[in-house]
């Protein structure tokens, strides 16, 4: 239940803020109405604290070991980047403390080259077998993974929120009866206690939510691809890989239901967003699909990856694996050249890992100057043919 | 027997249409409304869309949230929908995706109890207030039913539903069989306004509450009581960046763009 103490002075910002309308002010008294959600966002908002919210009781933490648990990611039989930033951002946080870091494949035979693991920092690299786990069944892995996890007790179990992990990830939470934080952009581990304290963005990126999971056990949330940097270390020992055969006791009839028919290609012209270094955008500004036709052009001779608001996409001047921002890709380029995108909120949670923003957009009042470390109040269209003019003599000479 | 389609919807506040307010730095909730979560309106638009391929498919809606979840159960009803469900409790709040999948599953059995097996449950791939996309995954596991989420395309052939989604540069042509749960996304589909017969026969349409006592669940195992993930900070996203305002002609403009982007630390 919501709680509010005396030290209330009426000011009304939580009810303006609700986004249910549970809450109003009648006869000097903050009331709660049952259209409450218990969401929190009245907490932030109230200059006094008088918000809190009340719970029945805690119950006793389950048991754990140590180890952080990264569930491993394969495609196509590689172990994916994802993988190895999760394994590296672990290792860091457990140098030279009682925790340990382990990763956990589950696969239908054992995947080659697994020691170049261990100089990514972990200290034990364990491969599940079974002939019913396929890479695309999230449901053959996630039985692989659970009848582990329901063993080996981890602390704390970390997968990548790429299009599969998001698949895969709740079907372990729910098998181990544990809590799970989707898409976390920070994590932070007390070493004291163990506790992962686990943000990421919530209401559609409009604000930052920090999670923890107290009694329950494993800890488990999943990450953004590209949020966590990777680094090869020297000096590692290197475990032998430790293969575990799982019984088929372990799939129940339900969980191997899905026959694959067939995998088409996608051709892909352009670098994956979310791996690429240089992206160059647009929004509403761009102003028609021929506009884009320019930008894309552009893009190529800038050796970079497309990416596009959610305007532009509506318009239908670009297709929707182009959109960035809170409901499309979430990137993390070296530089993001955005040309006539406005800024909404959404779109700037997606691109706040950028490591450096440009912005040229005529309206000096647009969100997004706000946001760019070099603003630019210009008509993007010459901008654009004045950029693409002076690379083209670039590759001529 | 009539193929029996649920399809779950969630009201969520249009997190797309909130604004801040310059001076408090708060949410403006006023302007952000209650609305369908967008998938959730692919989801039945699909329903909808097998219901015009196999004359006499049964669906049926159900959303589980604060009272006023029955506006957009009202406005599910002003589509060929024939029956809709309500999951509603003060002590269902704060449910976290875990046990919000535990109390839809009691639900979904208590309705599956009166009658028969759902034999497709569809979901919204994501809600937008959270974006979370866990808690069909979770209720299918609950139910202990075949899913397949995040899907592009989906018909039903010899008691199967085939499907297609994407995953990294690959599209997957895969099926399973039914009974089943899925969750689509916006590709699959473009939803229908509802017609002027649609929205008449909707104000004879009754919306079936369940409260907890209904689907006996103890008030330790709903909610925040029982859910293991507690929210205990919100702040609003920082952005500190250099704001450098870049002057001059267009020329001027992208000359200086190259000289920024050579100094950055990219491998050519």
């Amino acid at each position: 239940m919501l709680k509010i103490s005396s030290d209330c002075t009426l000011c009304g910002l939580c009810v303006d803020t609700c986004p249910e309308g549970a809450l109003h002010v009648s006869n000097g008294k903050l009331l709660v109405s049952d259209y409450c959600t218990l969401c929190g966002l009245c907490i932030n908002s109230c200059p006094v604290t008088a918000i809190s919210i009340h719970s029945k009781h805690d119950i006793p933490t389950v048991e754990s070991t140590n180890t952080i648990s990264i569930s491993g990611e394969l495609y196509h039989g590689l172990v994916t980047a994802a993988t190895l930033e999760l394994v590296s951002e672990a290792s860091r946080w457990v140098k030279n403390t009682k925790y340990s870091v382990e990763v956990v494949f589950a696969s239908e035979k054992a995947p080659e080259n697994l020691d170049i693991l261990y100089s990514y920092g972990t200290s034990s690299v364990i491969v599940l077998q079974n002939s019913n786990i396929s890479e695309i069944s999230s449901m053959s892995i996630a039985a692989a993974f659970s009848s582990w996890y329901k063993e080996s007790k981890p602390n704390i179990i970390l997968c990548s929120a790429s299009q599969e992990g998001r698949k895969t990830a709740p079907l372990i939470a729910a098998a181990l009866k544990t809590g799970l934080t989707a898409d976390c952009t920070e994590l932070s581990l007390d070493l004291h206690d163990g506790i992962l304290y686990q943000t990421r963005p919530a209401f559609g990126g409009n604000i930052m939510a920090t999670i923890v999971c107290k009694n329950h056990r494993p800890q488990m949330a999943t990450v953004r691809p590209g949020i966590f940097k990777s680094e090869q270390l020297t000096g590692q020992i290197i475990n032998p890989v430790k293969i575990v055969n799982l019984p088929d006791s372990c799939f129940k009839t339900w969980q191997l239901s899905q026959i694959i028919h067939e995998i088409l290609s996608i051709s892909r012209n352009d670098v994956p967003l979310n791996d690429a270094k240089i992206i160059v955008a647009g929004g509403r500004g761009i102003g028609s699909k021929q506009g884009f036709e320019r930008l894309a052009y552009l893009t190529e001779l800038m050796n970079a990856s497309m990416g596009a608001s959610r305007a532009a996409v509506e318009n239908k001047w670009a297709p929707q694996k182009h959109q960035i921002g809170q409901t499309g890709t979430v990137v993390s380029p070296v530089l993001y050249l955005a040309f006539g995108i406005s800024g909404a909120i959404q779109h700037l949670a997606g691109i706040s890992g950028a490591k450096t923003i440009i912005a040229v957009n005529r309206d000096p009042q647009a969100p997004i100057h706000k946001m760019a470390d070099y603003s630019i109040v210009a008509d993007l269209n010459i901008v654009i043919n004045e950029l693409i003019k002076i690379l083209e003599n670039r590759k001529k000479s | 027997m009539a193929f029996r389609i649920l399809v779950l919807i969630k009201q969520v506040p249009d997190t797309r249409k909130v604004e801040m307010d310059q001076k408090t730095g708060n949410l403006r909730r006023d302007l952000m409304g209650a609305i369908m979560n967008p998938e959730d309106a692919h989801a039945l638009a699909c329903a909808i869309d097998l219901k015009e391929q196999f004359p006499g498919v049964y669906i049926g809606v159900l959303s589980m949230g604060p009272p006023q979840s029955e506006k957009v159960l009202k406005s599910a009803c002003c589509h060929p929908v024939d029956e809709a469900f309500l999951l509603t409790d003060i002590a269902f709040a704060g449910s976290d995706t875990k046990v919000t999948a535990q109390t839809l599953r009691a639900g979904i059995k208590a309705i599956e109890n009166e009658g028969s097996l759902f034999d497709l449950i569809i979901c919204g791939h994501q809600a937008i207030d959270g974006d979370t996309a866990q808690t069909p995954g979770q209720l299918a596991y609950f139910l202990e039913r075949p899913c397949a989420l995040g899907l592009d395309f989906l018909e039903i052939k010899e008691n199967r539903v085939f499907y297609r989604f994407s995953n990294n540069d690959e599209i997957i042509t895969a099926s399973i069989k039914l009974p089943a749960l899925v969750s689509v996304t916006k590709n699959i589909n473009t939803p229908d306004f509802p017609t002027v017969r649609g929205v008449i026969a909707m104000k004879t349409k009754v919306i079936r509450v369940f409260d907890r006592d209904k689907l006996n669940i103890p008030l330790d195992d709903c909610g925040l009581n029982s859910s293991p993930t507690r929210v205990i900070k919100t702040f609003f996203p920082e952005f500190s960046r250099k704001n450098i305002l870049i002057d001059g002609s267009e020329v001027k403009c992208a000359e200086t763009i190259l000289k920024i982007i050579k100094e950055l630390p990219i491998d050519a």
